[in-house]
C-alpha cells in the first residue's frame, strides 16, 4: 500500500511539477505569477482531447503537437496580451486570472460536463513489487524526466536557451550584450505554455476531464514552486514531487477530505519561515 | 561620560568583512566625525548602530544599557535617531506628515485605540504637529509644509531627513552624509545647521566623505578602512597621519585638502 | 475643510437620494444596491492592506466567508439571535485573520499575494469538507433575517436601511482611522518601511493591526451577507470573490475610500447587468478584468495622483 501510494503520488507530483515550471519560468524572468497557468493546463486538456478524438494520434505525436500549438499560442499571447500587463505585480495578476477566467468558462461552453479522456497511453497496470500501477502514470513519469532533460539541455546548451537564462538573470545586461530580451520573454510563454499543455495530456487518460480541472492544479503546482523556489527549475520539480507524495500519503492514511490541504499549508509555513523556497536564491536587501 | 560606546563590533555579509572589531566611543555632547573611503563601512557602522543590521560579534552600550540585537524601533526610542545617505523619506506625505510620524514617537496606547478615542488621538496629532512645526522651522523647510515629501528638491530632503531625525528628540544623532549632492552654499548652510542643532545639546555623528567639512566641524575623527578603525584623535592630527593618508587613493587628494583644513 | 457648505450640500443629497431608493426604484435595483453597500465593508477592508501598506491580498472572500459562516452556523446550529452573533462574527474572522496572516504579512509584495492564495485556499477547503460543522457542499440553508425591534428585515427594501447605516458607519470608521495616528503609520511604512522603523513606528504590530482591521471589516461584511442572501456555500468564498474584491479596493485609486465605494458600486452593477449573457457571462467578465488591466492599468496602479489626501496635516493648509 504504501508504495503504491508514494508512486502514485510521484506521479501527481510529476504533474504539479511541470506545470509548476511555467510558472517558474515567467516569474525568474519577469517577476510576475500567471494565474492563468493552471487554466492553460486544462485547455491543454482539452486541446489533447480534440486532436486525439479527430486525429486519431498515437502518444508521443499527440504530445509534440499539444506541445507546439500551446507553444504558438503562448507566443502569440505574449505579443498580444501578456505585454500589455508588465506595469506591476497587481496588474499582472489581476489580468493573468482574467485570461484564466476566459479560458476556463470558454471550454465550459464546449464541454459543459467531465468526458472521458481517450486511453492513448495503454490500460495496463504494471506490477512493481507489491504496487500496482497503471501505465499512464508510468508514463507521466517517463515523460517528465524527458521534458526535463530536455529544458536542461536546451538551457545549457543552446544558444537560445543560454540566451533565456541570461533575461532571467538580469534583463538589462543581457539586452546590453545583444539578447533579444522582447523574444525571449515571448519564448519563455510560449514554453510555460508548452509544458503546462503538455502535462494537461499527461493526465488526461487517468481521469475524466472538466473544464475547472485546471484550478486546483494550477494552484497547487504554484504552490509547489513556491515550496521548491519560485526562481528556480530544480526547486520547482522537487516541489512538486514532495507535495504529490506527501498529499498522497496524506490522502491515504489520514483523511481523504483534507488531502487537498497538505499543498497550502506547505506553501504557507515555507513562506513565513523562507520565503524564496527550498532551493531558491534569496536576494540581498540594500539598505 | 560615554554616551555610546561599541566595542569589538564586527559583521560578515557572505564572507565578505564589513567591520571587523570596531571599538568606538562617543562622549556625551560631541560632535564626532567618521571617514573612510567608499566601501570602508561607515554606512554599515550607521546601519548596525541603529539597529537596521545586528552585528555578528562585539556589544554596544548606549547610555548604560546594552542596545545591541534590538531592532529600528527600539533603538529609536532608547534615542539614537538617525538619517540616511540615499534619503529615505516617505514620498507620497506631505513634508509637515513626514516629521510629524516621527514626532509621535513615545505616545503610549494602542495606536488601534486612537480611531475609537477622537479626542486622543486628534490631541496627540495635534501635539505632534506642532512638534513638526518647529523642527521644519529649524531646517528653515517651513514653507514647504504642504508640499509632498517627493516633490523637494534634493537640498531641500537633505534638511526634510534631519528635520524628522530632530523630532525624534534623539540623545545621539547619526548623520550620514548629509552633504552628498550639494552645492558650496548648501554646504555651508548645512554646517551652520548641523552646528546649531550640536550647539541645543545633541550629541552628533556625522560619517561624511567630505574631509573638509569634518575637519572644519569636528574636534574628533574616526578613519575607517575596510571595516577596520585605522585611526581615531584630533582631527587635525589624525587627517594628516601617513597611515590615513596611505587609505585614502594614494592620499594626495585628503593631503591637499587636509593642508586646506588645518 | 470644515467650512465648506458646498460639501455638505452634496453630502446632503448624496444621503437624501441613498435614503430615497427603495421607495423609489424597483425591487432588483434595490436588490442591487444591497449588495453594493455589502460589498463596500470587504472591500474598504482590503483598501487597509492594499492602499495603507502595500499589501496585496487574495484572501478577503475567505475572510468574509468566514464572518457569513460564523454567524449563520451560530443563528441555524446554535439558535442564535442573529444580532448576536454581529460581535462573534467579526472576532472570529480577526482571530482567523490574524493567525494565519500574521506570520506571512512581513513578507513583501508578490510574497504576500502567493501566502494569501494559501490562505484563501485552506478555509476555502475546510468550508468545504468539515462536514459535521458547515454542512460541506450542501452549504447553510435557512439563515434567518434579522430581527430588529420584532420585525423581521426580510425583504430588500427592509434590509436596505441596515445596509445602509452599516456602510456609511464603516465610511465613517474608515475615515477614522485613516487620519489617525495609525493612518499615518501605515501610509508611512507603504512608501518605505525601513525609514519608518527608524522614527519609532512599530512596522510589524502596525501592519498586524491593519491585517485584523481588514478582516473586522470582512467580517462585518459577512454577517450582513449571510443574513440577506440566506442561504450560503463555500464557492460563495472561494478565490472569485477575493479577486472581485480586490480590482473593487483597487479600481478606486490609491488611498481613496470613496474611489474605492464607487468602484464597488460600478464594478458591482456591471456584474449584475451581464446577467443576459448567460453562460458567456463569465467570458465577459473575464474579459473584462483582462481588458480592464491591459488599457486601463492606471485605475488600479497604486500612483494615480492624489487629489484629497485624507491627513491630519491637511488641515492647516
Amino acid at each position: 500500500m504504501f508504495a503504491q501510494i508514494v508512486i502514485g503520488g510521484f506521479a501527481t507530483g510529476c504533474i504539479y511539477a511541470v506545470v509548476g515550471l511555467g510558472f517558474t519560468l515567467v516569474y525568474r524572468t519577469l517577476r510576475m505569477v500567471n494565474f492563468a497557468q493552471g487554466h492553460v493546463f486544462m485547455a491543454g486538456t482539452f486541446l489533447g482531447l480534440v486532436i486525439a478524438e479527430r486525429a486519431n494520434l498515437p502518444a508521443l505525436p499527440l504530445l509534440l503537437v499539444v506541445g507546439a500549438v500551446a507553444f504558438g499560442v503562448g507566443v502569440v499571447l505574449e505579443r498580444a496580451v501578456f505585454r500589455r500587463l508588465y506595469h506591476n505585480h497587481e496588474v499582472f495578476i489581476v489580468g493573468s486570472i482574467g485570461l484564466g477566467i476566459v479560458l476556463m468558462n470558454g471550454v465550459r461552453v464546449l464541454f459543459p460536463e467531465p468526458v472521458p479522456f481517450p486511453k492513448v497511453f495503454g490500460t495496463n497496470v504494471v506490477e512493481i513489487g507489491t504496487a500496482r500501477i497503471q501505465e499512464a502514470n508510468l508514463w507521466v513519469v517517463a515523460c517528465t524526466i524527458a521534458l526535463v532533460l530536455l529544458l536542461h539541455v536546451m538551457f545549457t546548451y543552446t544558444r537560445v536557451g543560454r540566451g533565456l537564462r541570461a533575461v532571467a538573470a538580469d534583463a538589462e545586461i543581457a539586452g546590453a550584450v545583444g539578447v533579444n530580451v522582447k523574444r525571449a520573454i515571448a519564448l519563455t510563454f510560449g514554453l510555460s505554455f508548452a509544458v503546462a499543455a503538455i502535462a494537461g495530456v499527461l493526465i488526461g487518460p487517468l481521469y475524466f476531464v472538466s473544464f475547472d480541472m485546471g484550478d486546483m492544479v494550477g494552484l497547487k503546482a504554484f504552490s509547489a514552486a513556491v515550496f521548491g523556489g519560485i526562481n528556480s527549475i530544480p526547486g520547482t520539480i522537487l516541489g512538486g514531487v514532495v507535495i504529490g507524495v506527501l498529499e498522497n500519503l496524506a490522502g491515504g492514511y489520514i483523511s481523504s477530505a483534507y488531502k487537498d490541504l497538505v499543498a497550502f499549508v506547505i506553501l504557507l509555513v515555507m513562506l513565513v519561515w523562507r520565503p524564496t523556497g527550498l532551493l531558491g536564491r534569496e536576494t540581498p536587501v540594500k539598505v | 561620560m560615554r554616551l555610546l560606546e561599541a566595542s569589538k563590533v564586527s559583521l560578515a555579509f557572505r564572507g565578505v568583512r564589513a567591520l571587523v572589531d570596531i571599538d568606538l566611543w562617543i562622549d556625551n555632547g560631541e560632535l564626532l566625525g567618521i571617514i573612510g573611503p567608499n566601501g570602508s563601512g561607515k554606512s554599515t557602522l550607521f546601519n548596525v548602530l541603529s539597529g537596521i543590521y545586528r552585528a555578528d560579534r562585539g556589544s554596544i552600550h548606549f547610555n548604560g544599557e546594552r542596545i545591541e540585537g534590538l531592532g529600528p524601533a527600539q533603538v529609536v526610542r532608547r534615542g539614537i535617531a538617525r538619517t540616511f545617505q540615499n534619503k529615505r523619506l516617505f514620498g507620497t506625505m506631505t513634508v509637515l506628515e513626514n516629521v510629524t510620524v516621527a514626532a509621535l514617537k513615545g505616545r503610549g496606547g494602542s495606536a488601534l485605540g486612537d480611531v475609537f478615542a477622537l479626542r486622543r488621538s486628534r490631541n496627540a496629532i495635534r501635539a505632534a504637529k506642532d512638534i513638526a512645526e518647529e523642527c521644519l522651522d529649524r531646517v528653515r523647510l517651513a514653507d514647504w509644509s504642504n508640499a509632498l515629501a517627493k516633490d523637494l528638491p534634493y537640498g531641500a530632503q537633505n534638511r526634510l531627513e534631519i528635520a524628522r531625525a530632530l523630532a525624534l528628540e534623539p540623545r545621539l544623532l547619526l548623520l550620514d552624509e548629509p552633504a552628498a549632492g550639494l552645492n558650496p552654499a548648501e554646504r555651508s548652510e548645512l554646517q551652520e545647521l548641523i552646528r546649531g542643532v550640536h550647539r541645543q545639546g545633541v550629541t552628533i555623528a556625522l560619517v561624511e566623505h567630505d574631509v573638509r567639512m569634518v575637519t572644519g566641524l569636528c574636534p574628533r575623527v574616526v578613519v575607517l578602512d575596510h571595516g577596520e578603525k585605522i585611526a581615531d584623535g584630533a582631527s587635525t592630527s589624525v587627517v594628516t597621519s601617513p597611515h590615513v593618508l596611505a587609505a585614502y587613493f594614494g592620499g594626495e587628494e585628503l593631503e591637499e585638502d587636509a593642508r586646506d583644513a588645518v | 475643510m470644515r467650512g465648506a457648505p458646498a460639501r455638505w450640500l452634496v453630502l446632503g443629497t448624496a444621503l437624501a437620494a441613498l435614503l430615497a431608493i427603495p421607495s423609489v426604484a424597483p425591487q432588483y435595483v434595490v436588490h442591487v444596491a444591497n449588495f453594493v453597500l455589502i460589498y463596500t465593508l470587504p472591500v474598504i477592508g482590503l483598501g487597509f492592506l492594499t492602499g495603507f501598506t502595500g499589501r496585496v491580498s487574495l484572501a478577503q472572500g475567505a475572510l468574509f466567508g468566514a464572518g457569513a459562516y460564523t454567524t449563520a452556523l451560530l443563528a441555524t446550529k446554535f439558535g442564535w439571535a442573529p444580532l448576536a452573533t454581529f460581535v462573534p462574527s467579526i472576532l472570529f474572522t480577526v482571530v482567523l485573520a490574524v493567525a494565519l496572516g500574521g506570520p506571512a504579512v512581513r513578507l513583501a509584495g508578490l510574497y504576500f499575494v502567493m501566502a494569501t492564495i494559501g490562505i484563501q485556499q485552506i478555509v476555502w477547503i475546510v468550508l468545504m469538507n468539515w462536514i459535521e460543522l458547515t454542512n460541506g457542499p450542501q452549504g447553510v440553508r435557512s439563515i434567518p433575517p434579522i430581527g430588529l425591534g420584532g420585525h423581521a428585515l426580510e425583504t430588500p427594501q427592509q434590509f436596505y436601511y441596515l445596509a445602509l447605516a452599516m456602510a456609511l458607519l464603516s465610511y465613517g470608521l474608515a475615515k477614522r482611522v485613516v487620519a489617525s495616528r495609525l493612518g499615518l503609520f501605515l501610509r508611512a511604512l507603504s512608501d518605505d518601511q525601513l525609514a519608518a522603523s527608524s522614527v519609532a513606528v512599530e512596522v510589524g504590530r502596525a501592519k498586524v493591526t491593519a491585517l485584523a482591521l481588514s478582516a473586522a471589516w470582512a467580517g462585518a461584511g459577512g454577517f450582513l451577507y449571510a443574513h440577506y442572501v440566506r442561504f450560503i456555500h463555500p464557492d460563495m468564498f472561494g478565490l472569485e470573490p477575493s479577486v472581485l474584491f480586490l480590482v473593487m479596493s483597487m479600481f478606486g485609486g490609491y488611498r481613496s475610500i470613496e474611489g474605492m465605494i464607487v468602484a464597488t458600486a460600478v464594478l458591482e452593477s456591471a456584474t449584475e447587468y451581464l446577467r443576459p449573457f448567460g453562460e458567456f457571462r463569465m467570458i465577459v467578465y473575464g474579459l473584462l478584468l483582462l481588458l480592464g488591466m491591459m488599457f486601463f492599468p492606471r485605475g488600479i496602479l497604486t500612483l494615480v495622483p492624489r487629489r484629497s489626501a485624507p491627513s491630519p496635516a491637511h488641515g492647516k493648509a
